[in-house]
């Protein structure tokens, strides 16, 4: 059982934070002195981030006006704006931590593109957009860009990068970052349980929940070898897990994720 | 008489039922929430047992 879709907006509204508050000097100042294996493998995380969460900003539009409700329309409303946050806070950090090149925010996210994998690229900046397109122009419903944006996408993807950098910047060599990681995390699980409360109203035909469970694998991979191979299988697990939760599929018999 | 309590997940929403149990938790229907395992987590989010709170109006 989740709440309902009201829930979320009101919780939504208590959540609410600043990325232009978060104090990235010391951040800045830390960074040129991390080992050249940390700073490569946290540059693919945290410039995915920067592509990943300005699609998501972008292409999250037309899902409050397919809702059929107005509480699941305010909470996709209440989720815009968190994901507007979560833009701006990683192009901070792309410019004042990462250095990433470019006169403004379109020229970093062009620079952090470069050094996102191919497969996080093709699930954000292809996949995504086209699923969005299809929706507000009635070409797919709610269930399917739910599917796509809330389980798989903010679920597995970002899930797991969320927890690959949280568990590296657990010796606090990132402060600032790790500060608003945390923030980031939070409302995604939010965000989760709304998209899954959304999804269980829907009642998804039983093939497409198949396909989105068939699915978690590839999107856990997405990150590469940023993601350590433990917080991917995790992250795939709880996919299932929250599936199961809401009765949308069967527990596997013994399981215990 | 059976404790019908239930608990909110106050990050993601999650609400456990004595009713419902959380099966791919390994918790059967019918467990109070009290009596869940502490090492038991969300199954939507993966938050701690210490996340939950009791909620008599929650929105379903």
């Amino acid at each position: 059982m989740i709440a309902a879709p009201r829930h979320f907006a009101a919780l939504a509204g208590r959540l609410r934070w600043d990325p232009a508050a978060i104090d990235l000097r010391a951040d800045a100042l830390a960074w040129p002195a991390l080992s050249l294996e940390r700073r490569a493998r946290l540059t693919v995380l945290l410039a995915g981030f920067r592509v990943a969460e300005s699609s998501v900003a972008e292409e999250l539009a037309p899902f409050g006006p397919a809702a059929d409700d107005r509480d699941t329309a305010a909470a996709f409303a209440a989720q815009h704006a968190d994901e507007k946050r979560h833009a701006a806070l990683f192009d901070r950090v792309a410019a004042e931590v990462l250095g990433l090149p470019g006169e403004g925010p379109q020229e970093r996210r062009a620079a952090a593109r470069a050094v996102t994998p191919a497969a996080l690229l093709e699930l954000f900046e292809r996949r995504l957009p086209a699923a969005a397109a299809a929706l507000a122009t009635g070409r797919t419903d709610l269930a399917e860009a739910v599917g796509l944006y809330h389980m798989l996408l903010e679920g597995i993807v970002l899930g797991s990068g969320q927890r690959a950098l949280l568990d590296d910047l657990a010796d606090g060599a990132l402060p600032g970052v790790r500060a608003g990681v945390e923030l980031v995390e939070r409302d995604e699980r939010w965000h989760v349980g709304f998209g899954l409360r959304c999804l269980r109203d829907l009642e998804p035909d039983p093939t497409r929940v198949t396909t989105l469970l068939a699915e978690g694998e590839a999107a856990a991979a997405a990150w590469g070898d940023a993601v350590p191979v433990h917080v991917r299988a995790r992250a795939e697990a709880m996919h299932r897990r929250r599936l199961v939760a809401v009765g949308l599929t069967r527990a596997a018999a013994g399981s215990r994720a | 008489m059976a404790d019908t309590q239930l608990w909110i997940c106050e990050l993601c929403g999650y609400v456990y039922d004595p009713a419902e149990g959380d099966a791919d938790g390994g918790v059967k229907s019918g467990v109070r929430f009290q009596d869940i395992p502490d090492d038991w987590s969300c199954p939507v989010c993966g938050a701690a047992k210490d996340d939950f709170s009791p909620q008599d109006d929650i929105a379903l």
